[in-house]
Formats: structure tokens, sequence, C-alpha cells
């Protein structure tokens, strides 16, 4: 730093505690008068009467009494005055004083603050002559070169990253280490696909036994057979292969013959098939075939067009309109046909959705064959709607009337 | 600054030596801080509370001198 600044600053700050100073030496003086007044507020009310020269213009002075001396009056700021006692008016004046000291002391914090900036300034100006032990780094600042330096700067960071890419899209040459890691990699997959054909069957195998009634306590991993022989295929390579392209199924599905588990082959597939998955999705007409026998194919000549949950509801249960809340004008005739008209509905509506029931699940299902049989009695045996009394009699009537 | 140690000290010097003067039967008043007002008192009493004003400001003036005399003796 230059001499000049450094006096400029040293000037600066020595006015600031100057005037700091300054203040604490009034605030002192404001707080000298009010105890003076606070000690004279006190010894007021002793006499009656105290004998005082009263000022007479500010050159002359005239004996006098001061009389009425517990009577004071206040000045609360702003011209607003009040009458207090002696002993209140000295209450007053101590709140007063301790106002005063914490001015004080917030001076003589500021001027704690603004003392340690002029012993930094002296240091600095020791740096400058070369007296004191510390040096000063300068750097010198020049806008034109900082701008030059900036421009060179991304030309580099932008040759530094085309370099990057460079690197990363040419082949590394195939060195002698090259062979050891590939067979490396590939046993790793093997090793993957292998365990991942293991929690398939598991999960198989969990489905086997709840169909035969037989609960299993411990999994023991067991290699999958021979002829079954699974692996991760995909959608591109399931169409290489010329097998079924469609499944609604995750990416595993079963392989029949042991030749597809080929080790070059399936390094060739997984090379070309490995950067990008695809995911087509069968329709439910397709996967309802593919299942098993056991699932309920009755309706096999129609196929419900399903887009949406509402066209299950629509589709398979066919639900009786509404009855209208309002009052019919009814003969007994009438009443009777329109009841058996409407049981009759009931019952066909029963029979439909019993039999719909039954289709809308596409999948296999296993039941146990007491309860299918059980529910299948159930659901095609409408339950009859219980009649009162009074209903009863009045078709008998009506009957007999006939 | 017209309030520094030694003036305040020299002022109350002064005041004591002007209270022994007056004659006997003298009025002293003494003035209200801040104020035009003065009350009645006697030499005595002033006499009294002048000299306990000086010895305040002596000690005072004492500290200070320690502080800045062993300031100048440290940095020698």
């Amino acid at each position: 730093m230059e001499a000049t600044h450094l006096a400029r600053l040293r000037q600066e700050q020595d006015k600031a505690i100057e005037e700091t100073e300054n203040k604490i030496a009034q605030w002192q003086q404001y707080q000298s008068d009010y105890e003076a007044l606070h000690r004279r507020l006190r010894t007021l009310p002793d006499k009656v009467e105290h004998d005082v020269m009263v000022p007479f213009g500010s050159l002359a002075f005239m004996p006098g009494r001061l009389v009425h001396t517990n009577e004071v009056m206040v000045l609360l700021g702003d011209n607003w005055f009040v009458e207090r006692s002696a002993k209140q008016a000295a209450e007053i004046v101590s709140r007063r004083i301790k106002a005063v000291e914490e001015s004080l002391e917030k001076l003589r914090e500021e001027k704690r603050l603004l003392s340690p900036r002029q012993v930094f300034t002296q240091e600095l100006e020791d740096m400058a002559q070369g007296s004191s032990d510390m040096k000063e780094i300068v750097e010198k600042y020049d806008s034109d070169t900082e701008k030059e330096w900036r421009v060179q700067h991304k030309k580099n960071v932008r040759v530094y990253r085309e370099k990057l890419k460079k690197d990363k899209s040419t082949p590394k040459p195939e060195k002698k280490d090259e062979p050891v890691s590939d067979e490396a990699l590939w046993a790793r997959l093997d090793e993957l696909e292998k365990l991942e054909a293991e929690q398939h069957e598991f999960d198989k195998m969990d489905d086997d036994v709840e169909e035969a009634g037989v609960t299993t306590k411990g999994r023991q991993p067991s290699p999958p057979p021979a002829e079954q022989q699974r692996r991760v295929s995909w959608a591109d390579e399931a169409r290489h292969d010329g097998s079924d392209t469609e499944s609604d199924e995750e990416e595993e599905e079963e392989s029949t013959s042991a030749s597809d588990y080929d080790t070059d082959t399936e390094e060739e597939m997984a090379r070309t098939q490995m950067s990008r998955i695809t995911f087509t999705h069968s329709s439910p007409q397709k996967s309802s075939t593919e299942g098993t026998s056991t699932s309920n194919t009755e309706d096999s000549g129609e196929v419900p067009q399903i887009q949406s949950p509402s066209d299950i509801y629509k589709q398979f249960l066919e639900t009786p309109q509404p009855k209208s809340i309002l009052k019919k004008k009814k003969t007994k005739d009438r009443t009777m046909q329109e009841r058996k008209a409407a049981e009759l509905e009931r019952e066909k509506a029963k029979a439909k959705a019993a039999e719909d029931l039954k289709n809308a699940f596409t999948g296999t299902v296993v039941e146990n064959p007491t309860r299918g049989a059980g529910t299948a009695e159930t659901c095609t045996a409408p339950p009859t709607r219980p009649v009162s009394k009074f209903r009863a009699q009045r078709q008998q009537r009506g009957g007999a009337k006939r | 600054m017209s309030n520094t140690g030694a003036n305040r000290i020299t002022e109350q010097k002064v005041l004591q030596d002007e209270l022994k003067s007056i004659r006997k039967g003298a009025r002293v008043y003494k003035q209200q801080q801040n104020c035009s007002i003065f009350f009645l008192s006697s030499a005595d009493r002033e006499m009294a509370q002048s000299k306990k004003t000086m010895d305040s400001l002596v000690e005072e003036y004492k500290d200070m001198e320690r502080l800045s005399g062993g300031g100048q003796d440290g940095g020698r």
C-alpha cells in the first residue's frame, strides 16, 4: 500500500476515535449533572425553605428563598411537564442516570473496537517502510493481461475436453491383458445369469408347493435341470431367435434347448444387445392362450375388448337397470307380473354374472376341487328373496280371485 | 482539554485557599451543577467537600501517571 493511502486511513481512524471520545465526555457530564441533581433532590425536603441566590438576568443575583420544596415540575420531553414530589423526582433522575450509563457503555465499546484498527494501520505502515518482519505480498493486476489469460484458458479447457471425448470414443488398443479381463467379465455374467435362473426356480417351486398343499420350510438352491435352461433374453433377441416376440411378463422366458445356452452365440447376442433394452407387451388374448389349460376358457368365442377398468364391469358384470324411486300406480295383477318379471331378470343376471366371473380372470386358476365345486353350486343357485306375510296373503288372494 | 486532571486539582487548591481567606461571617453559596441557582451553604462544609474532591482527583491522577509511566518504562 502506498504511504499516502495509509496516512489517509490513519487520519480517518483518528477522527472516528476523537468523535467517540467527545461523545463519551459529553455523556459523562450528563451523568455527573444528574448525580448532583439527585443529591440535591434528596436534601430538598429536609427544610421548608432554602436560602438561595436567585439569578436576575444573566449577570446579577438577588437573595431569595425557595419555598414549596416538595413540589417539583419535571420535564418529560417535548415541552411536557409533570408535577412530582421531590422523592418521585429523585426516582425519575435515577432512571435517567441508568440510561446514561448504558449509553456510556456502548460508547466505550465502540472505542474499544476502533482502537485495534489504529494498530493494524500502524503495522501496515511498518510493512510499507520495511521495518517489520512481515512482508506484503503484492499481485499486480492488469485488466488487459487478465482478459488475455481468460481467453487462453477457455481455449485450453476446450482442447482438454475434446481430448477427453476422443479418448472415450476411440477403442482402446488390445493389450495382452485384454482377453483375461474379458473372460472374467463373461464368467461374471454367467454367474449372474445362473443366480437369476435359480431365483426363478425357487419362485416356481413355491408356486408348485402351494398347489400340492405342501409347505416347504427351507429352500435349498438346486441347479436348474439340463432340459430347462433359462437365460435372460430381450425382446430383440427373441426376434432373432424366432420365438414368440410378445410377452407381457418380465425379461425371463424358458428356453427348451440346450443349444441356446451356447456361450459363443450368447456372447454375440449380449454384445449386440447389451446397449439397448426394449419391451413389448402382448395382447391379453395371446397371454391367456399361452397360459396353462387349467384356466377357464368357456367363453372361447367371445373376445372382450377391454381398454379400461370400466370395460371390465361392462363386459362381465351386467347389472340390471336401477329401479325408479317414484311411486307407481299398481294393480295387484300388475304387481304380481312385475314382481315375477323382476325376479326372473334378477335370476338371469346373477346366472350370467356368475358365468362371466369365471371368465374374468385370464390367468391360470387352480382351486381346491371341493371348495370350487361348492362355490359353483352356490353361484348357480340364486338366492330366493324373502316375501313378507302380507304380500304373500295378497298374492294368494289375487290368485284366488282369478 | 480544559478539565484535565492537573487543572482540576489546581481548581480545588484555589478554592481551598479562597475559603480560608474569607471573613468569618461571610455566606457561601454553592451553584447547582448546570444551573444558575445558588444554594446557601457554609465555608466549613464546602472546605470538607473540596478536600474530599481533591483526594479523589489526586488518586486518579496518580493512577494515570502510574499507567502512563509504566508503559514508557516497558518501552524502554
